[in-house]
């Protein structure tokens, strides 16, 4: 009855991102208020919902493993926290930076990663082995999801502008500059605690070696961006870059190879 | 001005790719580029490339953005040149070794290996009680050890000092950090990790150092290219 809850709200989750997100394209002027608030309306709620699994997981955790373990500890948690981590970044993005009109990239984005968690299995949970209780987990996962959620907003944006012919370059800058510094939070709190538990800060682990690819391929776009005759250039970093970060984060666990990161 | 900006971004590029390369090889191979002499020589020597060119950078770059952003960019790139100093030192000078300590009460102040090398410590360290925990399926929970230091060879019964040693949290002892990689099954021994890094401080400043400079500069003047604000009858400010 449980698997059955979860996997419903699950799905409702999904098909809330995926309305709002068919409402973000307005046409016809006279309608346009209309669909502002339906957007505003499934977004919402999907956000409710999404945020009441991330609770949901919080406390089965605790019961299941008698610990307050954050909501990390399986594919299906981390994706479920990374739909919403879009949320935070939309509002920052939208609110402190002033960029309007970009919340169809993060409708789709929640969307897609929340399709994820509806095909998986629920009851899969990693035990902690000693190695992963430490104070650095939460923040490295967490500084990794809030830039994992803004690299998927800038690749959008610009493969949007690469095919429409437009100039988004001011977003698209923005979201790297947000993303880079957690990037690097998250990497270099990784690095200090393999050295608390591994006594190496950098062991060229499989993850590893893929996160530093990606973090120096953002590190360019930003230097890229800074030129105008390197504008081009960066575009491509850019969409790299996503590529990169879907590999880091999918690759040692789809593929279980030798990896301290794969569990 | 702009050209050897361009040819640092692109020597980071080429410096990118070799990255690339490194983890595909460790993809495949399985093996550590550290572990053999060559790969040891190119990693030390992407960091110095790494390091010129931001010293060319700092150099030659005019920053014309507001202070935070300045001294951001600043504390940034001398951390990255802090950073790679210490991992540069780090690659010369760390040294580790893996130690198998009985819990039978007996203690050492010199531990020599197979290949020859050894570490001496002013005090006798031994090994005292060990405790795992294991999960219903099986797998580890927690691991404890306790260190044990006498300030002259033990005897019965007396007391001494003791570190309790646990995954996560390494005990330093005389410069040497020590570290719980494993516990034997009846709990007689524990597998330790001894390592005298010089470069480790080096490297957390440049990390500190790396990290300031990122947040200053990513996260100031984040109102530039806002478009202007209106006033009531529609006319811009």
């Amino acid at each position: 009855m449980r698997v059955v809850i979860v996997r419903l709200a699950l799905l409702v989750t999904a098909l809330c991102y995926y309305i709002a997100f068919a409402f973000s394209f307005r046409t016809k002027r006279a309608r346009q208020k209309k669909f502002v608030r339906l957007q505003n309306v499934f977004y919402t709620v999907g956000l409710l919902i999404n945020f009441g699994m991330v609770v949901y997981n919080f406390v089965i955790n605790l019961v299941t493993n008698g610990v307050g373990y954050a909501p990390f500890v399986s594919m299906f948690q981390v994706l479920i926290f990374l739909a919403l981590c879009f949320f935070p970044v939309y509002l920052f993005i939208e609110k402190v930076c002033a960029c309007v009109g970009y919340s169809r990239y993060f409708l789709l984005a929640s969307a897609v990663v929340m399709t994820g968690p509806c095909f998986m299995d629920i009851a899969d949970v990693w035990t902690f082995p000693p190695a992963l209780q430490s104070v650095f987990f939460v923040p490295h996962i967490v500084c990794y999801m809030l830039s994992y959620s803004l690299a998927a907003i800038a690749f959008m944006i610009t493969v949007t502008a690469l095919l429409k012919g437009e100039n988004h370059d001011r977003v698209c800058v923005l979201c790297l500059r947000t993303l880079f510094p957690f990037m690097s939070l998250g990497m270099f709190l990784g690095a200090i605690w393999a050295d608390q538990v591994w006594g190496d800060f950098w062991a060229w682990d499989v993850k590893e070696g893929w996160s530093l690819c990606t973090w120096l391929t953002y590190m360019l776009a930003l230097h890229f961006y800074r030129r105008e005759k390197l504008k081009r250039y960066a575009r491509v970093l850019v969409i790299a870059g996503f590529v990169l970060v879907v590999i880091t984060f999918l690759f040692s666990n789809v593929f279980k190879v030798d990896s301290v990161h794969s569990y | 001005m702009t050209k050897l900006y361009r040819i640092c971004c692109f020597g980071m590029l080429f410096i990118a790719v070799v990255s690339l390369a490194v983890t595909l090889y460790v993809g495949v191979t399985g093996k550590n580029p550290n572990s053999s002499g060559f790969g040891r020589t190119a990693v030390i020597a992407s960091l110095v490339c790494m390091g010129v060119m931001t010293v060319v950078c700092v150099c030659f770059s005019k920053v014309r953005e507001k202070s935070v952003y300045r001294l951001g960019f600043y504390i940034l790139h001398c951390g990255v040149i802090v950073l790679i100093v210490g991992f540069v030192i780090t690659n010369l000078t760390c040294r580790k070794y893996t130690l198998y300590l009985e819990s039978n009460g007996s203690a050492y102040r010199t531990f020599n290996f197979e290949d020859g090398a050894s570490f001496s410590l002013d005090r006798y360290m031994g090994l005292g009680d060990v405790k795992t925990e294991y999960y219903d399926d099986g797998n580890p929970r927690h691991y404890e050890a306790k260190l044990i230091f006498y300030d002259r060879a033990p005897a019965p019964g007396e007391i001494a000092e003791e570190k309790v040693l646990t995954v996560n949290h390494p005990v330093r002892v005389e410069g040497y950090k020590m570290y719980l990689m494993n516990v034997e099954e009846n709990d007689a021994g524990a597998v330790l990790l001894v390592k005298y890094n010089p470069g480790e401080y080096v490297i957390i400043f440049g990390i500190v150092a790396l990290l300031l400079g990122i947040f200053g500069m990513c996260f100031s003047d984040f109102g530039r290219g806002k478009p202007p604000k209106k006033r009531k009858g529609g006319e811009e400010r």
